[in-house]
């Protein structure tokens, strides 16, 4: 019997067990540009002091990725100690204990060790506690929250670059083996064991799926699409029903925290049902194009 | 004899351009022979706007040019669409042999007309024609004149003599170019389409109008719709009326569905647009995305839209 196995950043179903993405998410495009957008916001970050989200389309982006995954239970514990650290960082407590910064999960250790790889903490294995450097983006992030206190989407930044971060790390390691779990975007993944005592990796798969559906169609300059494209790929991945509703619901901004991800969301009677039709931020399509034409010259 | 009624009593259980099937009594009842997609004023507003700049450019004997034109090279593909319809593709040649005949003789002939025509026998044949040359005086490239042979009675308007005398042109001898004939067609489509919308939303009184006189009949005399034209090219029409600029197989799929088209007869319009059919059309682009395809309309014809709204608005003056 053939083994069968899940793309480790999208969650489709792959039935050949040796590969480890889907074809997807192998597609040459989007690490390609996804590649030159880290580069990019790295050598930005190094230069600005300041994440302005505001005003900086690429800050932007990242930010509204990072939206997409704070409605997930696993994430939106994640999110929750990325805020301790800002909040913290800011006053100056610059240590903390791991034990202090659980927030419902039982180990946060990958996620910290992510933090770890992309430079936003130190951690300390021996004494089990982190600490946050003075260049950390998280400091960064705490001086724009004090320029720009109210509503401002910067919070969401940290997740939104560890994520992607994580996703061209995971890309840039299958190239040379097998990626173990902890490295690249498992990170994310929690382990847990079933009644029979196996273990069992969960990925946060509504937030990854979007992820790579969001990521997708911008690497391959699609502006338009509408919720039936998104069906047809989440099901794909298994995502349907309530599942399938809250995705929908946080691309159309139906909840509380919005991005800017889409200039306009209509519904459209397609057939006898109405749909929802998306269409890309025109910043972000620009993006799209400067940083494909800069690829070209 | 030929007897011939033009007269049609049409059900209000359908659209009678795009073919939807209605479910609801609402539906019927509120708009009885169009849909909610057809009906809509942006459709009918772009469908002028294409119509009116096309006649400037016809009138000025641009047909030539019409694959330098954004608008003459979008009705030039609505006539592609239309010329690979199984049925409206002899009226299509019966409008480029009387373009033809009329930039070499000056006038067009019965018999000619008729060597083009599909049917079994002659009466049909004529019946065909005749539609065709009602069909023409609908859409304004015929007029009504007076005298002995047909090319008197149904006299070519001034904007069919200009385009028989830009085609005069090219060498007419072995037929028209493609894309020559299809802009002339497609005008004349688009003219028609546009002048059954009004006299469904009229009320459908009287013997039809536009392009429903080139509708096929079935053997019982029943009225059928020509989808495999009609659907895909109100759909793009309503899409880029509606201001949108890619859309997907899927929605594409979910949109004839209910108008009866699927299977085989929709994976021929999806074929079809994304040129997997060998086709001379370039309304989108297509990009296939591992799954299903993506379409983008072409950017010229984006532009066209663009610049119409524009207009519109009166914040340009061209």
């Amino acid at each position: 019997m053939r083994e069968r196995s899940r793309c480790i950043i999208c969650g489709e179903l792959i039935r050949n067990g040796v590969k480890q993405f889907c074809d997807w998410c192998q597609d040459p495009k989007i690490e390609e540009i996804l590649k030159k957008l880290v580069d990019d916001v790295d050598s930005l970050l190094q230069q600005a002091n300041r994440i302005d989200v505001q005003t900086n389309p690429m800050f932007s982006l990242i930010a509204d990725l990072g939206i997409l995954g704070l409605r997930h239970p696993l994430l939106a514990s994640f999110s929750k100690v990325i805020a301790i650290l800002i909040n913290e960082g800011g006053k100056g407590v610059r240590r903390f204990k791991i034990s202090t910064l659980r927030h419902g999960q039982k180990d946060i250790k990958t996620f910290i060790m992510m933090l770890h790889d992309f430079g936003l903490v130190i951690y300390d294995d021996m004494k089990d506690e982190i600490t946050v450097p003075d260049q950390s983006l998280l400091l960064k992030i705490k001086h724009e929250l004090e320029v720009e206190p109210r509503r401002n989407p910067v919070a969401a930044f940290a997740l939104g670059y560890v994520t992607l971060k994580s996703i061209l790390k995971t890309l840039e390691l299958a190239k040379q083996r097998r990626v173990e779990y902890g490295e690249g975007v498992t990170g994310l993944y929690s382990v847990t064991k079933d009644m029979t005592g196996k273990l069992k990796f969960i990925m946060p798969k509504s937030y990854m799926t979007t992820l790579a559906f969001v990521l997708g169609y911008w690497a391959k300059g699609v502006i338009e699409f509408s919720e039936l494209d998104i069906h047809r790929f989440m099901v794909d991945r298994g995502i349907t029903g309530k599942e399938f509703s809250e995705v929908l619901a946080t691309l159309s901004c139906a909840f509380a925290t919005t991005h800017a991800l889409y200039e306009r969301v209509s519904v459209e009677h397609i057939g006898r049902y109405p749909i929802h039709r998306f269409k890309l931020n025109e910043e972000y399509a620009k993006l799209y194009e400067r940083i494909r034409m800069r690829g070209r010259i | 004899m030929i007897i011939y009624s033009t007269d049609v009593q049409l059900s209000n259980d359908r659209c009678w351009i795009c073919g939807y099937k209605k479910v609801t009594r609402s539906e019927m009842v509120l708009l009885p022979y169009l849909c909610s997609w057809c009906s809509r004023e942006q459709i009918v507003t772009l469908i002028n706007d294409i119509i009116t700049d096309a006649e400037e450019h016809l009138n000025q004997g641009e047909l030539g040019r019409c694959e330098d034109i954004d608008t003459l090279s979008f009705i030039a593909d609505i006539g592609e669409l239309g010329i690979r319809h199984p049925y409206l593709n002899q009226f299509s040649r019966i409008l480029s042999t009387m373009a033809v005949q009329l930039a070499l003789e000056h006038r067009y002939t019965f018999d000619k007309l008729l060597k083009v025509v599909d049917g079994g026998n002659v009466p049909t044949k004529m019946i065909r024609v005749y539609e065709c040359i009602t069909f023409l005086r609908d859409v304004g490239l015929l007029e009504d004149g007076e005298g002995r042979y047909i090319y008197e009675r149904y006299k070519p308007s001034s904007l069919l003599l200009d385009l028989t005398a830009s085609v005069e042109v090219v060498d007419v001898e072995k037929g028209l170019p493609p894309r020559v004939a299809g802009c002339i067609t497609g005008y004349a489509w688009l003219r028609g389409i546009s002048a059954t919308i009004n006299w469904l939303k009229e009320g459908a009184k009287g013997g039809s109008k536009g392009i429903a006189k080139l509708y096929p009949r079935s053997e019982d005399g029943k009225l059928l719709i020509p989808k495999l034209f009609t659907a895909p090219t109100m759909y793009m029409l309503g899409y880029l009326a509606s201001g949108y600029n890619e859309f997907s197989e899927d929605e594409l799929r979910a949109w004839l569905n209910p108008r009866g088209i699927s299977g085989n007869d929709a994976n021929f319009i999806v074929n079809l647009l994304a040129r997997v059919i060998p086709s001379n059309h370039r309304l989108i682009n297509p990009f296939y995305d591992g799954h299903a395809y993506h379409f983008k309309f072409n950017i010229s014809y984006i532009r066209m839209r663009e610049r119409y709204r524009e207009r519109r608005r009166g914040r340009s003056t061209t």
